[in-house]
């Protein structure tokens, strides 16, 4: 390892200079700093902090939301040779005083929303009011010469083991890792990253800091919430994140939602099982519509802090993100495994970086050596003691395997339930299947003790009743070894289970009320608070009156919703409810029942884009199928005498196909139409172009009345047409589709379209080409009426079959071929 | 015509806070904020108020009314090609905004 330290980072920064580096937008900060405006921020810090007093070694600590700022005072601590105490936000007064009293800061930078009591020993600031602070420092390098042993940071555990421990790392040690994370995952200054953990996490602070080294861009939110992350990887064009998987879940849960909303669940289903054998891009072409949520741009998502369950993770891949999984401990500054950008696996969280030695020790704990593995507890050395083993192994306390370098990790080494048996069971392992029962909304397994040795107790959220309980634990059973099998259950007493910051279960403190004898008490059922309306809470918190009575009658105005309130309640409708309003949908004068209504219509206007379902009602069809056979039939043979080559292969479709025809005239679709077999006639939908039915309401009417037509966008977006064609397939209906586009005026064929192969391979229908000839000139382009006479051959080819195995453009060449071959 | 306008410091930036980015974007455009002064901003809200409200024309949007400052640093206003005269006054807690419509 070179002496490398963060003088030396800080300086690199100018290979960058100009790119953009870190953005936020809390309401009081708009703000943006390119790389050299990130490394004169820093000298500036630097400087300020010297001339405040602080001294190589001394503390500073940093107690307030991810910001630029934050990482300014992080990198004008470090290179001046200070220690950064990074300290999470959301902790208590009481925690943070606690660190305060271990770690002695000169400086406590805070956020606004952190009042601690004035204290002789350390000087108060608020984070935001740096800028302000260092104004009048020079710009330049300090230039101190810094030694690569320093201590840089001071973390403390989040600790679902033990009570936090302040974990002292050095310059080369958070140098070291992420050194070894840039050799392992290629960081493109194209980067753009949603930053979604706190700072004071060194996932996120080791990861944040790479990604900068190489030029990449990290956008920062005021508040952390799903919709807020969604909100900001639209208009951000969000690229990447470093996340948990609760976040991973979240938003999931949240795509499969809108999936059920549209009444698109089987689509999203059928696309979900195709994807498997598309390649990446074209996953993202099928789920086009689901990145469209998520601002279209969703390439790779880094996850840690928790093993992701494997269902989650391959959902995601088959969206076309790249899902990443490392592991690592504060103690490991922190990554110590990760997987490539493209060597990785979904069932480990990958193997060894390059500069991490790491071995299955005594039974089975995961041991670790290298630059970046920390020197020991801040006043604790019996902690430390404990820690390492001879020659400076680490040990983890996580029990894993390696197969073949890549890891795998079975759980925590003191959660282990060891029963009389001596069979060792791993929670995380009942777990990983109990968290596919959808009856339970948590599920926490602890050891309980007795007299020969430990039982395995599941402690659950729920809100079904004891015997739904009951009966999903003996699902679960059912799918685990007899050993590990669920001796008992009990509720936990609050809705959610405590957490760490990283959202993970706080397994100590559900093993501690396990312990005690409040788990003996007979279990309560605690009841959810009743679901607010949201417009009224919004309302209620414009006008700042929790208690306000709101009636749908109610005039803003009366409630005391003049136009800056408003503007307020409009601003937080639209967040929440991921929703957009105009300024001028509602008024002073505007009632609260109005307002709601342009809040639901907000939510149907994507609804309103999708195709009418009229022309498929039964009566409607008995119509148009009446008018077609009969009149539109008649008129055809006044003009055109068709003549039928081939389909006998048609009455042994036993499924809907899809039909796809030469369009060199806008008289073929109706020839086709009815040179095909009455049975496949009678549910036979025409996709026609979107701009031929908005702009002719005559014939659309004709269209949709007679050839059941429903519009399918000539541009982009293609993928709600194609989705839309799925739809109609699965409704059983046959679809007539003209894969050139457009009409050719010089009879010849044109490409196809590569949407019809896409439609073919993950439709898994038969396609069928039906081809058209002599018709060119009967009713040219753009003509109202038939031109000539024509005497006209229709040829139906055999049903094509294409596997989602094949390759969507290699379809649409296959069909092309196999079209003109006709 | 004439408008006048009275905004509270502490309940706009009460207002502010709750609203977020999507307030400040609402209210003087993305680029309209970058000055994230509460003072400065709530000022800017009050003569746009005072503008609506001189202005007379219903459908008038904040987001139309346009602050500049001339050369001898005196506030004006244009909405919907009308030009305004504005006149700002501040105490601890308050800032009054009027606005005059003047010839074009």
């Amino acid at each position: 390892m070179s002496e490398r330290t963060f003088a030396d980072y800080v300086k690199e920064l100018d290979e960058f200079a100009e790119d953009l580096a870190l953005t936020s937008r809390s309401f009081l900060k708009i703000g943006r700093l390119t790389h050299r405006e990130l490394q004169s921020r820093s000298y500036q810090t630097a400087h300020f902090l010297k001339a405040q007093g602080v001294e190589r070694g001394d503390r500073i600590m940093v107690v307030a939301p991810n910001s630029p700022e934050w990482v300014q005072v992080l990198l004008g601590t470090l290179i001046i040779g200070a220690v950064l105490v990074p300290v999470d936000a959301a902790s208590s007064a009481e925690t943070t005083l606690r660190f305060v009293r271990e770690t002695t800061p000169k400086i406590v930078f805070v956020g606004r929303n952190l009042h601690l009591e004035a204290d002789p020993l350390f000087t108060t600031r608020f984070l935001d009011e740096i800028e302000e602070l260092v104004v009048d420092c020079p710009r330049t390098d300090p230039a101190i010469v810094l030694q690569k042993e320093w201590t840089a940071l001071i973390v403390f555990t989040s600790g679902t083991t033990a009570d936090p421990k302040g974990v002292v790392l050095s310059h080369e040690n958070v140098l070291a890792n992420i050194a070894g994370i840039l050799a392992r995952i290629e960081v493109g200054e194209d980067w753009r990253l949603l930053s979604v953990l706190p700072l004071s996490h060194m996932y996120e602070l080791s990861g944040s800091l790479a990604v900068l080294s190489r030029g990449a861009s990290i956008f920062y939110m005021p508040r952390v919430t799903p919709q807020a992350i969604v909100q900001c990887m639209v208009d951000y064009q969000i690229n990447v994140i470093l996340a948990i998987p609760q976040l991973l879940v979240l938003m999931l849960e949240r795509i499969q939602q809108v999936a059920e909303e549209q009444g698109r669940t089987r689509l999203l289903e059928r696309a979900l099982r195709t994807a498997d054998h598309l390649p990446f891009a074209l996953r993202r072409v099928l789920f086009h519509s689901v990145h469209s949520q998520l601002g279209g741009s969703l390439r790779i998502v880094v996850t840690g802090g928790a093993p992701i369950p494997i269902d989650v993770a391959t959902t995601w891949e088959r969206m076309g993100v790249r899902m990443v999984q490392g592991y690592g401990l504060t103690e490991t500054s922190p990554i110590l495994t990760c997987n490539g950008l493209n060597q990785r696996r979904l069932d480990s969280p990958g193997w060894a970086l390059d500069n991490v030695q790491l071995r299955i020790g005594d039974g089975g704990e995961i041991q670790v050596k290298g630059p970046s593995v920390f020197s020991g507890y801040l006043h604790n050395d019996a902690a430390t003691r404990d820690a390492f083993i001879e020659d400076g192994w680490f040990r983890t306390g996580d029990v894993g395997q390696l197969e073949g370098g890549w890891l795998h990790i079975r759980g925590r080494l003191k959660f282990v339930i060891v029963r009389s048996s001596g069979l060792k069971v791993f929670p995380e392992d009942v777990e990983i299947v109990a968290d596919a029962e959808p009856s339970l909304r948590g599920i926490c397994i602890v050891g309980a003790r007795n007299e020969k040795g430990e039982s395995v107790l599941a402690v659950v959220v729920a809100d079904g009743s004891d015997q739904i309980v009951t009966d999903a634990v003996a699902r679960i059973n059912s799918q685990l070894e007899p050993f590990q099998h669920i001796d008992a259950w009990r509720r936990w007493p609050e809705s959610d289970f405590p957490r760490t910051r990283l959202l993970k279960v706080d397994r100590r403190q559900v093993q501690d009320w396990v312990n005690s004898a409040q788990a003996l008490a007979p279990a309560k059922s605690d009841v959810a608070e009743a679901g607010e309306d949201p417009l009224v809470h919004i309302i209620r918190l414009s006008i700042d009156d929790p208690g306000a009575v709101i009636n749908d009658a109610d005039r803003l105005a009366d409630l005391g919703l003049d136009s800056l309130r408003r503007l307020t309640a409009l601003s937080l409708l639209e967040e929440q409810l991921g929703i957009s309003i105009p300024d001028d949908a509602v008024s002073a004068e505007s009632t609260v029942g109005e307002l709601r209504r342009v809040v639901n219509e907000g939510r149907a206007v994507e609804e309103a884009l999708r195709p009418p379902r009229w022309p498929y009602w039964r009566w409607v069809r008995f119509l148009g199928d009446g008018l077609r056979e009969v009149v539109v039939r008649a008129i055809i043979r006044v003009w055109v005498k068709v003549h039928v080559e081939g389909g006998e292969e048609l009455a042994s479709l036993t499924s809907p196909a899809i039909f796809i025809f030469n369009h060199s005239d806008d008289f073929d679709g109706p020839v086709v139409y009815h040179a095909l077999p009455r049975r496949i006639r009678r549910r036979l939908a025409v996709a026609t172009a979107d701009d031929v039915l908005r702009d002719h309401k005559m014939l659309a009417l004709l269209i949709r009345v007679c050839f059941a037509g429903f519009s399918f966008a000539r541009s982009e977006p293609y993928l709600p047409s194609l989705e839309y064609v799925g739809e109609m397939i699965d409704q059983g209906w046959n679809v007539l589709i003209s894969p050139e586009g457009k009409i050719g005026t010089t009879g010849k064929l044109q490409p196809f379209k590569s949407g019809i192969g896409l439609l073919a391979v993950s439709l898994g229908v038969p396609v069928i080409p039906v081809k058209t000839l002599g018709l060119t000139g009967t009713v040219p382009l753009h003509a109202k009426w038939p031109k000539k006479r024509s005497r006209v051959t229709v040829r139906i080819g055999e049903p094509s079959y294409f596997g989602p195995q094949m390759n969507y453009e290699d379809v649409t060449d296959a069909l092309h071929r196999a079209f003109e071959d006709l | 015509m004439i408008g006048i306008d009275v905004v509270s410091f502490p309940e706009f930036q009460r207002q502010m806070e709750l609203g977020g980015a999507r307030f400040l974007s609402r209210a003087f455009g993305e680029s309209g904020a970058q000055n994230k002064d509460v003072e400065h901003l709530a000022g800017l809200w009050a003569a746009k108020e005072a503008v609506y409200k001189a202005a007379g024309i219903p459908t008038l949007q904040i987001a139309d009314v346009v602050i500049t400052h001339d050369a001898s640093g005196r506030s004006r206003a244009t909405a919907k090609g009308q030009r305004f005269d504005i006149s700002l006054s501040r105490t601890a807690q308050y800032v009054v905004a009027t606005a005059m419509r003047i010839a074009p």
